[in-house]
């Protein structure tokens, strides 16, 4: 397994990722809170997760405060993704399953949506919630593991051209 | 000594295979999960772009996952832009339509007079705007979530770099006499 040889950048750099996904998964809640409380912004932030979410609204989950900005999958996916960029993040060492972990948690999830799309009877909220988190933590802590490894392989990069120039001058 | 594989290939196959998916109205709805089809599309240019370097006797690392996933996923939004673009417009307005919708919907103060002029605007414009505007949003997504996958598939299908293989000199001849 790859540990990082900057600690201090692979941290930065997943603090940075994991504060973004952490905005993003916020926004999900704060456009209906918004929303409620009659602001124009909660319309527009909803706007902003069309392009990835059909949003229809008894497929959102709700809070009290109305529909979350996306479905109940992609709310699963985006706070699994989160949780596990935080992980990474506080950890400051990757973690990478392996490979047959995310065929096993991205299955009950495609079978979900392909019994949407033929009419056999869906998941209710909740319960898809719950199934899309777990591949939401497993694409989480990929994408962990694909920063600490760039973040190493660039700082392995940078101390082989200072020590190349140093030996040249 | 052998050549790193192209990354153009991977990104080309991938990036059209799921453009054209991308673009055909039901299939699209894959979509609507996380845009699944562009992480799907950049998730597999990195598995195709793994495999190549397996072969080659190459690393593959999460950087070049990313980067074959970044071309992928703008090869994707080129596809599935102009395709979409097409088969909406001959289709009708669909999308603006709801966008429009959900702007009212969302109590946005806006002039309804500005509204219909953008709408007029759309339709005589005979698509090309809608095309553009597609082409636009499909190539950011494309970039932004191809990345994405390209980085997963990256971890997943890491292949670490072969050592060298050193070879072992010959045992000296043994003294004669």
């Amino acid at each position: 397994m790859t540990k990082p040889s900057n600690p201090g950048t692979s941290r930065l750099v997943l603090g940075l990722v994991t504060g973004l996904a952490g905005l993003w998964t916020a926004g999900v809640v704060l456009a209906p809170w918004l929303a409620a409380h009659d602001s124009v912004l909660g319309g527009w932030l909803r706007l902003l997760y069309r392009p990835g979410c059909h949003q229809i609204s008894n497929r959102c989950l709700d809070l009290g405060f109305g529909p979350m900005a996306v479905c109940a999958r992609c709310a699963g996916l985006y706070l699994g993704g989160t949780l596990a960029l935080m992980w990474t993040t506080v950890r400051n060492h990757p973690c990478r399953p392996r490979p047959v972990w995310l065929a096993v948690v991205a299955a009950p999830t495609i079978l979900d949506f392909a019994a949407g799309q033929v009419g056999l009877p869906i998941l209710g909220n909740w319960a898809r919630f719950a199934v899309a988190l777990p591949l939401g933590l497993l694409a989480g802590l990929y994408l962990g593991d694909a920063l600490i490894e760039i973040v190493r392989l660039n700082s392995a990069k940078e101390k082989q051209e200072y020590h190349g120039e140093d030996s040249v001058g | 000594m052998n050549q790193a594989p192209s990354m153009l290939k991977p990104a080309l196959i991938s990036g059209v295979a799921f453009g054209v998916a991308g673009s055909i109205p039901v299939v699209n709805w894959i979509n609507c999960a996380c845009c699944a089809l562009i992480i799907g599309c950049g998730f597999f240019a990195a598995f195709l772009y793994s495999k190549d370097s397996r072969a080659a006797g190459f690393a593959f690392r999460p950087g070049n996952g990313a980067t074959v996933g970044l071309v992928a996923g703008l090869i994707y939004g080129v596809i599935s832009g102009i395709l979409g673009g097409i088969i909406s417009s001959a289709v009708g307005m669909g999308d603006w339509q709801e966008v429009i919708d959900q702007i009212q919907m969302s109590g946005a103060d806006i002039d309804p007079e500005v509204l219909e002029g953008i709408t007029h605007f759309m339709e005589s414009s005979g698509g090309l705007m809608m095309i553009l505007i597609g082409l636009f949003f499909a190539l950011v997504l494309g970039a932004i979530f191809g990345t994405i996958g390209g980085l997963i598939g990256g971890s997943v299908f890491k292949v670490e770099p072969q050592p060298p293989v050193h070879e072992q000199a010959p045992p000296p001849p043994p003294p004669v006499g």
